[in-house]
This record gives C-alpha cells, sequence and structure tokens, in this order.
C-alpha cells in the first residue's frame, strides 16, 4: 500500500513537472471522457434509469411503451387502448398484483384563484384510481387518490400535485391540502401531493397533477373517450405477481383479450373493428424505467452517438499514448537508473501505469465538467418542454471513472512496457537513445497515428453521411412550397365547436385571416400539413379488388375551397375543392398521384367514383374531380401513401381545424398577425400552435438534424484529434531527426527538399490509414442504413468529401513540423549531439 | 592572380564572432588559407582553437563575419542559403567524425543520398556512381545492409564512400577517425592517403599529431588564428605553465 502510495506521489510530481505534456494529455483526454461522458448521462436518463418507485423491476408496460401521447379513432387498438378494454385486461387477468391506466394532457390550464397568479398551462396525468398503489408511491403530504376516487364520469374533481410544481407554485405550503383550484376553468379539490423525485411514468415529461381517468372530459374537453370502446388512448402498467415472469403475462393478457373479444366487451364493436383487432397482440415490455416517446425517437440515435463518441475516445486515447511514447524516449536514463539499482520491471511498469492512470483520472474529472455542459447542448436536441433526469447516479459515476480507468490503461500499457525495453548499460553511459534507430521513422508511434486515421476516416464519413442525408430530406421535393405558408391549428372540439358550427367557424378564421396584413391567401383542412394529426378509411373503388380491408385503406383530409392554390399543391388533372363544393352539393373528391396509381391503375380517375367503407358513406358515392400533385404531410420521410380529399364543407363532423395562410412577406413575421386574428375571432378557442410551416417541418426533422450535426461536431473533433496526433508524432520525430536533417543539408538539400521529405512522410501515414480506414468506413457505415435518405451507406460522393478534407488537414498538419525542420541550422544540427 | 587561379580554396583575412548574451566570441580572427587542387591539408590545434568552425566555413555550413572566400576561384561568402546548398551537394564532400549515416537507410541509399538531390541525374548514373564509390571503399558486398548492422570502421567508409559519390571538389574530413578505434583509424587515414594518391582534394580536421602526418601540409590554429609548427608549441607550452 506505501508503495502504491509512492507511486502516486513520484506520479504527481512527474505531471507536474511535465506541465505541458499534462495539460495537453488532460485536455484530449477530457474531450473524449466528457463526450462520452455527455452521450451516456443522457443514455442513462433516457434508457436505463428506473422509476423512484418501489421496486421498479417488477413493473411491465402494456401496450407501445413509446406511444405516450397517441390517440386514435375509429378501430380499437392493441398499442394503446381504450378505457372499457382497459377494465377486461385489469379485472380478468391473473398475472399482475395490479395493472393500472395513465394518459397524459400537456395543456391543462391551471387557476389557483390567487389573485396574483396568471393562469398557466401544465402538464398533468389523468390516471386510474389504482395509479398510485400499483407504483407504490406515498404521499408527500395529504392522500393520494385510490379507485374509490375513480369512478363516475366527472364524478371526483380531486387532483394530486407533483412535488415539484408544489414546491414551484405554492411554495411548499401544506395549506394546499384542500384548496379548489380550477383545471380549464372546472373546480377540483387538491387532496395531497406526491413523493419528492417522482415526476410521472413518463421520461421526459415532468408531471405538474394528476386526477383520476374518471375526470378526462373535464381535462380534454369535448371528447367522451372514458367509456368509449372506439377511442384508445391509454397506456398501461402492471405490477408482476411474485414468480410471474414478463412473457408469461404477456400469453394471459393475450388470452383475456380474445377472451374479452368474445364476451361483453367484443359486443360493443361492430363485427369489421372485431375483425381488424382479432389478430391483433397486446405487447408487455420492461416498465421499470418509465414509459417514454423520446426513447422511441432517440434509442437508435443515442446509441449511435455513443458509438462515435466511443471512437472519439480511442481516438483522444492514441494520441496520449503517442505523447506517452515520445516521453518514453526520454526517460531512458531515469529507467535505466532505477533498473540499475535494483528495481524489478512489474515494479516499474506499475509506477509508469499509475501515471497514466492519475492522467487518465484528471481527464475523467475535467471531462465529467465538460460534460454538464455538452449535457445541456445534447437535451436541446430533445425540444425546450423536454425534462430528463439528468443528475448524475452511481451508473454515470461507474461509467465515468470506468472509461477513464480503461482509458489509463489502454493508453498508457504499451508505453510503458516501450519505456521498460531500455538496454541499462549504454543508457548509463550517456543517455543515448538506444533502441534501434529504425524505430524512430517505422515504430508504433506512426503505426498508432494510421489508425487513428483510419478511425477518424469512419467518424468523418459517418458524419458526412447524416449531414448529406439531412441535406437530402430538407432540399427533396414535398409537393407544395413550404417557404411561404404559416399553419396554426386549433381544438374547436374543446371549446364546444361540433358539427356546423365548426363548419362555419372555420369559413370566419379564414375570412379573418384574408384580411390580416401580409397574408395573401388563407384556408383550412381537417389534418393539413406537419399538423401532427392523420386518418384513414377504408374505401371500395369499383374495380379494384382485394380480400384484405387493410389493402383499401386510403388517407384522407378535409379541406377547404381553393386550398390546393393556397398551400402551392398542383392540381395535374381536373379541379381542386371549390366553393361550389357544399355541404348540399354532389360529394367530390381530389385524389393524389399515389392513389391513382394504387387504386385506379394509373388511369385518369377524373369522372370515376369510390366509397368509403362507413355506414354513414356508403349511401354517398364520391366523384373524382381532379388529380394532385403528391405531397409530404407530416414526415419528411415517409413515402407518399394513396390520399383523398373532402371538400370540408361534406364531411358531417371534421373533428378538427387546422388552418393555412400564405403570406407575402416573411412567414414568421406573420405568425403573431395570424394568432392575433384567431384570438379576435375566438377569444375561447384553445390553440395548439401557429408556426411558420418551415418551422414545422424543421421540427419533425429536429431528431435527424440534431443527430447530423452531433455527429459532424463529434468529426470535426475526430479529425482534430488525429490531426494533432500527426502533428505531435511528426514533430517529436523531426526533433529526434535533427542531426539527420542537418547530414542532408550538408550534403546538399535544399530546405524544400527537406519540407518536401517530412510532408512525404505525414502523408504516408495518412495514406496508410486510408487504407485501413476506407474498408472500415464502408463496412461500419453499414449501421448507418436506417438514418439515410436519399443516398447509400457506400455513398461515393461523401467518401471523396471526406478524402479530400482529411487529406488537406493532415497535409496541413504535416506541413508544420515540416517546415519546422526545413528551418534547422545544419550547423547546429550537426554538433546537436 | 596566377596563385588564385591554381588554388581551390582562397581564404583572406577571414573572421568569424559569435555572439552569445552580449559575449563576442571570436572563432576565427583574420585567416588566411590556401589550398591547391589535389593538395591534402591537415588543421590541427587544441581544442576550441576554431578548426570545426573555420572548416563548416569552408564547407558553406556557416558564413563568416568578414573576410573573403573563392571555392573555385568564385566568391562564395555571401551566397544565399540555397545557392550554398547547391554548391556544397556539387563541389563539397563531408566526412564527419560521427559518421552521421542515417540510421533506416541502406548503405546503398545513404551512399546514394547526395545525388538525390541533384537536379536531372538518370538513376542509371546513380547506381553507376554509388558502385563506384562503394568499390573504392570496399563496402559494396555490404549494399543492403543498416548502419546498425556495420562496425564504425565499415561505417566510416561508407561516409567516406557517400562524400565520394557526388564527385565533389574537395573532401572535408571532421576529426574521420574519433569515433574509431585505432586499428579502423589507420585504416581511415590510409584510404584517405589512397583517395589523395588519385587527385582527390582533402581538407582534414584533427588533432592527432599521428594521423596529421599523413597529410601533404599541416595547418595550426590556436585562438581563431593560424600559427606557424614552432610558435604552435611555444603558445601551448606558455598556455600550461
Amino acid at each position: 500500500m506505501s508503495g502504491l502510495l509512492q507511486d502516486l506521489r513520484y506520479a504527481l510530481r512527474q505531471l507536474r513537472k511535465n506541465a505541458g505534456f499534462t495539460a495537453v494529455a488532460v485536455i484530449t483526454l477530457a474531450l473524449g471522457i466528457g463526450a462520452n461522458t455527455a452521450i451516456f448521462t443522457v443514455v442513462n436518463a433516457l434508457l436505463l434509469k428506473m422509476l423512484p418507485v418501489k421496486d421498479p423491476q417488477r413493473l411491465v408496460a402494456v401496450g407501445d411503451p413509446n406511444d405516450v401521447n397517441g390517440d386514435s379513432s375509429g378501430t380499437p387498438q392493441t398499442d394503446i387502448f381504450s378505457y372499457p378494454l382497459y377494465k377486461e385486461l385489469r379485472d380478468r387477468n391473473s398475472v399482475f398484483s395490479g395493472l393500472c391506466a395513465a394518459a397524459s394532457d400537456h395543456h391543462i390550464e391551471v387557476d389557483t384563484g390567487e389573485e396574483q397568479s396568471a393562469n398557466e398551462k401544465v402538464t398533468g396525468r389523468m390516471a386510474s384510481g389504482n395509479y398510485f398503489s400499483v407504483l407504490g408511491i406515498e404521499p408527500a403530504i395529504g392522500r393520494l387518490f385510490s379507485s374509490s376516487d375513480d369512478t363516475d364520469e366527472n364524478a371526483n374533481p380531486v387532483v394530486v400535485l407533483g412535488y415539484d410544481y408544489w414546491q414551484r407554485k405554492f411554495a411548499g405550503s401544506p395549506a394546499v391540502v384542500g384548496k379548489n383550484i380550477r383545471l380549464n376553468g372546472f373546480p377540483f379539490t387538491v387532496i395531497g401531493v406526491g413523493a419528492p423525485g417522482f415526476e410521472g411514468d413518463v421520461v421526459g415529461e415532468r408531471m405538474a397533477l394528476f386526477v383520476p381517468l374518471s375526470m378526462q372530459p373535464e381535462i380534454i374537453r369535448g371528447r367522451h373517450w372514458r367509456n368509449s370502446p372506439h377511442d384508445s388512448w391509454l397506456l398501461l402498467i402492471g405490477r408482476l405477481k411474485p414468480g410471474i415472469s414478463p412473457v408469461q403475462a404477456k400469453a394471459n393478457l393475450n388470452l383475456v383479450f380474445q377472451q374479452a373479444l368474445r364476451g361483453g366487451y367484443g359486443a360493443t364493436l361492430t363485427a369489421d373493428d372485431r375483425r381488424a383487432i382479432a389478430n391483433g397482440h397486446i405487447t408487455v415490455s420492461p416498465g421499470g424505467g418509465g414509459l417514454s416517446e423520446l426513447r422511441g425517437d432517440y434509442r437508435t440515435s443515442l446509441l449511435l452517438l455513443m458509438g462515435i463518441v466511443g471512437l472519439v475516445l480511442l481516438i483522444a486515447c492514441v494520441n496520449v499514448a503517442n505523447l506517452l511514447f515520445a516521453r518514453a524516449s526520454r526517460r531512458n536514463r531515469e529507467i535505466a537508473i532505477r533498473l540499475a539499482i535494483g528495481a524489478n520491471r512489474g515494479r516499474l511498469l506499475r509506477q509508469l501505469l499509475s501515471e497514466s492512470i492519475l492522467l487518465a483520472l484528471l481527464g475523467g474529472v475535467a471531462g465529467s465538467l465538460l460534460a454538464v455542459s455538452g449535457v445541456r447542448l445534447l437535451v436541446g436536441m430533445f425540444g425546450s418542454g423536454t425534462v430528463l433526469p439528468l443528475a448524475p447516479d452511481w451508473r454515470v459515476f461507474a461509467f465515468t471513472t470506468g472509461v477513464s480507468l480503461t482509458t489509463g490503461i489502454l493508453f498508457g500499457l504499451f508505453p510503458a512496457l516501450q519505456t521498460l525495453r531500455v538496454h541499462v548499460s549504454p543508457a548509463l553511459k550517456d543517455g543515448a537513445r538506444t533502441t534501434d534507430e529504425r524505430n524512430s521513422r517505422f515504430g508504433l508511434g506512426k503505426g498508432l497515428i494510421a489508425g487513428q486515421i483510419a478511425l477518424s476516416l469512419l467518424v468523418l464519413f459517418s458524419a458526412s453521411l447524416l449531414l448529406r442525408s439531412l441535406q437530402n430530406l430538407m432540399k427533396q421535393d414535398f409537393g407544395y412550397d413550404r417557404s411561404r405558408l404559416v399553419i396554426a391549428r386549433v381544438d374547436a372540439v374543446s371549446a364546444g365547436y361540433v358539427g356546423e358550427k365548426m363548419k362555419s367557424l372555420a369559413e370566419e378564421l379564414v375570412a379573418r385571416l384574408r384580411n390580416t396584413p401580409g397574408v395573401r391567401a388563407a384556408t383550412y383542412s381537417k389534418n393539413g400539413l406537419f399538423a401532427g394529426s392523420e386518418s384513414a378509411e377504408e374505401i371500395i373503388v369499383p374495380g379494384f379488388n382485394t380480400d384484405n380491408a387493410r389493402d383499401r385503406v386510403s388517407r384522407e383530409d378535409f379541406v377547404g375551397p381553393d386550398y390546393f392554390r393556397v398551400v402551392g399543391m398542383p392540381i395535374v388533372a381536373g379541379r381542386g375543392i371549390e366553393v361550389q363544393d357544399t355541404e348540399t352539393s354532389a360529394r367530390v373528391a381530389v385524389v393524389n398521384e399515389a392513389m391513382v396509381k394504387y387504386f385506379f391503375a394509373g388511369k385518369n380517375p377524373v369522372g370515376r367514383q369510390f366509397t368509403i367503407d362507413d355506414p354513414d358513406w356508403l349511401d354517398k358515392p364520391i366523384t373524382v374531380v381532379g388529380v394532385s400533385h403528391d405531397a409530404k404531410t407530416n414526415h419528411l420521410r415517409e413515402q407518399v401513401k394513396p390520399r383523398f380529399y373532402l371538400p370540408f364543407q361534406q364531411v358531417p363532423d371534421p373533428y378538427m381545424i387546422v388552418l393555412a395562410a400564405q403570406v407575402g412577406g416573411s412567414p414568421a413575421g406573420a405568425v403573431s398577425n395570424v394568432l392575433g386574428q384567431i384570438k379576435a375571432t375566438a377569444p375561447s378557442l384553445p390553440i395548439s400552435f401557429v408556426d411558420t410551416l418551415d418551422q414545422l417541418v424543421n421540427d419533425s426533422a429536429a431528431t435527424p438534424a440534431a443527430v447530423a450535426k452531433l455527429s459532424g461536431f463529434l468529426a470535426g473533433l475526430a479529425l482534430l484529434l488525429a490531426c494533432v496526433g500527426l502533428y505531435g508524432v511528426m514533430s517529436y520525430n523531426i526533433a529526434g531527426r535533427t542531426r539527420e536533417v542537418g547530414v542532408r543539408m550538408a550534403l546538399g538539400a535544399q530546405r524544400s527538399d527537406v519540407m518536401g521529405m517530412v510532408v512525404r512522410e505525414a502523408m504516408l501515414l495518412v495514406i496508410a490509414g486510408v487504407f485501413l480506414g476506407v474498408p472500415l468506413a464502408l463496412l461500419g457505415s453499414r449501421v448507418l442504413t436506417s438514418f439515410l435518405f436519399g443516398l447509400k451507406s457506400t455513398d461515393p460522393l461523401s467518401l471523396i468529401m471526406v478524402l479530400v478534407l482529411l487529406t488537406l488537414v493532415a497535409a496541413f498538419a504535416g506541413f508544420i513540423p515540416a517546415r519546422r525542420a526545413a528551418k534547422v541550422d545544419p550547423m547546429v544540427a550537426l554538433r546537436y549531439e | 592572380m596566377t596563385e588564385t587561379n591554381q588554388a581551390l580554396i582562397q581564404i583572406t583575412d577571414m573572421t568569424k564572432v559569435f555572439y552569445t548574451d552580449e559575449i563576442e566570441t571570436h572563432a576565427l580572427s583574420g585567416v588566411h588559407l590556401s589550398v591547391n587542387k589535389g593538395e591534402y591539408v591537415a588543421m590541427s590545434g587544441p581544442s576550441g582553437c576554431g578548426k570545426s568552425t573555420l572548416l563548416s566555413i569552408i564547407g558553406l555550413l556557416d558564413t563568416p563575419t568578414a573576410g573573403r572566400y573563392f571555392l573555385n576561384s568564385k566568391p562564395v561568402e555571401n551566397l544565399d542559403f540555397a545557392e550554398r546548398a547547391r554548391i556544397r551537394n556539387q563541389e563539397i564532400g563531408f566526412i564527419f567524425q560521427s559518421f552521421n549515416l542515417i540510421g533506416d537507410l541502406t548503405v546503398y541509399e545513404n551512399v546514394e543520398l547526395p545525388l538525390t538531390y541533384r537536379q536531372r541525374m538518370p538513376s542509371v548514373e546513380h547506381k553507376k556512381r554509388v558502385m563506384e564509390a562503394l568499390e573504392r571503399v570496399g563496402m559494396a558486398h555490404r549494399l543492403k545492409h543498416y548502419p546498425s548492422q556495420l562496425s564504425g570502421g565499415q561505417q566510416q567508409r561508407v561516409a567516406v564512400a557517400r562524400a565520394l559519390a557526388g564527385h565533389p571538389s574537395i573532401l572535408l574530413a571532421d576529426e574521420p577517425t574519433g569515433n574509431l578505434d585505432s586499428r579502423n583509424g589507420e585504416a581511415v587515414m590510409e584510404l584517405l592517403a589512397n583517395l589523395h594518391k588519385d587527385g582527390a582534394t582533402i581538407c582534414m580536421v584533427t588533432h592527432d599529431p599521428r594521423f596529421a602526418k599523413h597529410a601533404q601540409r599541416e595547418i595550426h590554429l590556436f585562438d581563431g588564428k593560424v600559427v606557424a609548427e614552432e610558435e604552435l608549441k611555444k603558445l601551448l607550452q606558455e598556455t600550461s605553465a
């Protein structure tokens, strides 16, 4: 133990003595370890951390745990659940000690009744009565709601506050229990506060409050989902009974589901619905980490970034190993003395490794500090409303320590072994280098640099592919001009606008918008462009035959007059939806090119008819009056699917209004005008958002953009590290060859000859690295296939760009020591030794 | 003028001053020297007398502070770096005390090195000259060896071959036996003597009187000045007293 302490003391002294070396090594390691820690912190928060609940490993998620904010009307689903189906599963299963259900709402307006306090919109969780008992949460104060608080619709106006919200909004006052507050204008009584640290079961969303599911109609106004078997909106979490595995749970739930379909639950569905979900499977997955939409969106991206930062760390390790190699040759005499006085090589190896591990730990500490800022940058990619549990825990600490120790051994071992290869006698005589001089030019250090360049090439190529893919994604043909549009979505239903009232509201809003300064034209629709909603119907097209009802599904939208002209979507045949397409006129539709190709065998469908396979529509054949150009509507990567557009005014209950305003000047500048007009038209109308279409498109590309930009940054870091490594090795190499340079000059070499020699040697390393790196990059980039758009993982242009960049930067890194070598005075050089 | 035409090296009133931390060190003071074509001259003197400085200036590795220097009748004291490098490459062959062979080049490549810095010399000519030089020093059988695989004497013979390969006007040898044992030292001196017999002009720095005797003429330096042999003995006695 005292020997180890002595080694550490000596190591500290050595690092202090060589402050320049220590600083460069620590900064290099800090960049590598910091990047890894930052990404791991987010990976930990999103993928690994358990909910702060009782025995989280016994919890399972039932359904798709990523579809946290999904809701679906129509055919029942089995990845999210209706309340009646939840009840069936809850009451009939034999595998859970409890099965709870919950759904979120992000726009709950809270009025605390305090005069000075402005109403604010918060995110809350509507949860089944057994929610807290299943999760095993205790109240901080008051009580939590239970099954007796979750009975009939709107019968239980009680609310439990989140601990953090209670602290922030009510200053942690116990007097809040019993207080009446209004949620969306409806009075609720605060009955308690959740446990500290518990922010709900959704990772990435901090719940301000929890209300019983029975209060859904007051939280999501205008919808009565709670008892409807056709509205799927809940995700479930179950607590496994002792001895039950998730696989057994899944088998049991699917059995219960099939029984329910044949029983009372099935009787509430139409035959078509029963048929549609008969083959549905309920999935069960580990639920201790909570539910998360972000997890599904970012899991593979984060793992990809983790791989890239791992490579960056490896490159950093090579750099430090090279620094240590360089230092090793200067320590021959010291090591020879130690060996001469009786130190054994094992003891010396421990001493040298102590230095490298200490260096790595210092890098780890500095890296952790860098990681704090890095994490902030990373979280930015999830959007401003995201709240992740990012406080470092034992996993982050263990990861950083583990990475630091591994790094220390990785970069320290080989230089240490090299140092111990010293020949004692000659080293003691004159301190001259006793290793074969040929090593100085073709040694391990240069081999490492070639490897480092190969790794950098892989990282650069990956980043280049991702960036070019992003560029393709954003520059693709959307099928309309997105640069001049402002989009607004309003929740008319929750404000009481249904049926004819909603149609009149849409007309009124558009009329006001048309008179807004800067707005050239306006229109409305149900789903619109990049507004986050979608709908589809099974249709019957004469001449199109299939046995499977799913093959007859087409997307749809209900659009107002002038829709195609306003959004800039070209009509390629016939006409668009016009003013004359009223509720009383003949049922008409515009179809897109994909629909023509799929349902009409590519033939002009104008004048042909189809029917929506729904009892309300079967007697209303729809005549195709036009064909529109294919357009991207919600997702950048989507293959445009068949779609028909019906006149908004011909649909009995359009359900939603999405406004589109075409502006003359800057769309960003018109956003506030549009917002003002909507508020002026209907002050009580909830506005989901008003934004430029460009911004909505950018938001939908947030993940690939963030991954591409981050990998670009990391590639820059890798390139910088590799070039610093190349520069360092060439500089050290040339410094050790001063006499050789002097000899060459004495023999008549010009300065340009010497520069050429050094640059050539540097470029040889680059070529060796490229030879290793190109196959590595082409193989490694295969994992990116699912991230790419409009190019292959072997894209030659990306590879050429990367090779040119790498060569130029490496040539520059080699040029600096070359210039220094050319300045060597032959007289001084020949006196050098 | 006649004398200048005969002389390969003509140095007049040469001074070399080194400045370090405001201290002036006069390495050479008013040196006059003439070396004729085909002559074998030894420069000797005690340590620090300026022998190596003078040899460096003769070899165009350094420039004088003052004075004139004609090489092959051409003034060379004020040439720029590139021109000096060109002349070094074509007119001067160096033999160093510590051989200064390049460790990761083979014997062949070391000897070829000065030729690689010449423009437009065909590789056939390279090979011919390298083989010729190596045969002259008796090292043609070690073409593919690396310096570390040779003895000190062999390394110095390769260094001599390198100096010869460029067909220089003059060979400059700085303590060529300094790192060799007496047997190998004698062998190298014999090699230089044979080269001289074949017409080479040699200028050698040595502090060993035994080796200086191989030269036709001995130049003595003391405190940066050329002195006569008798005067040198007197000065040395005064210094030791």
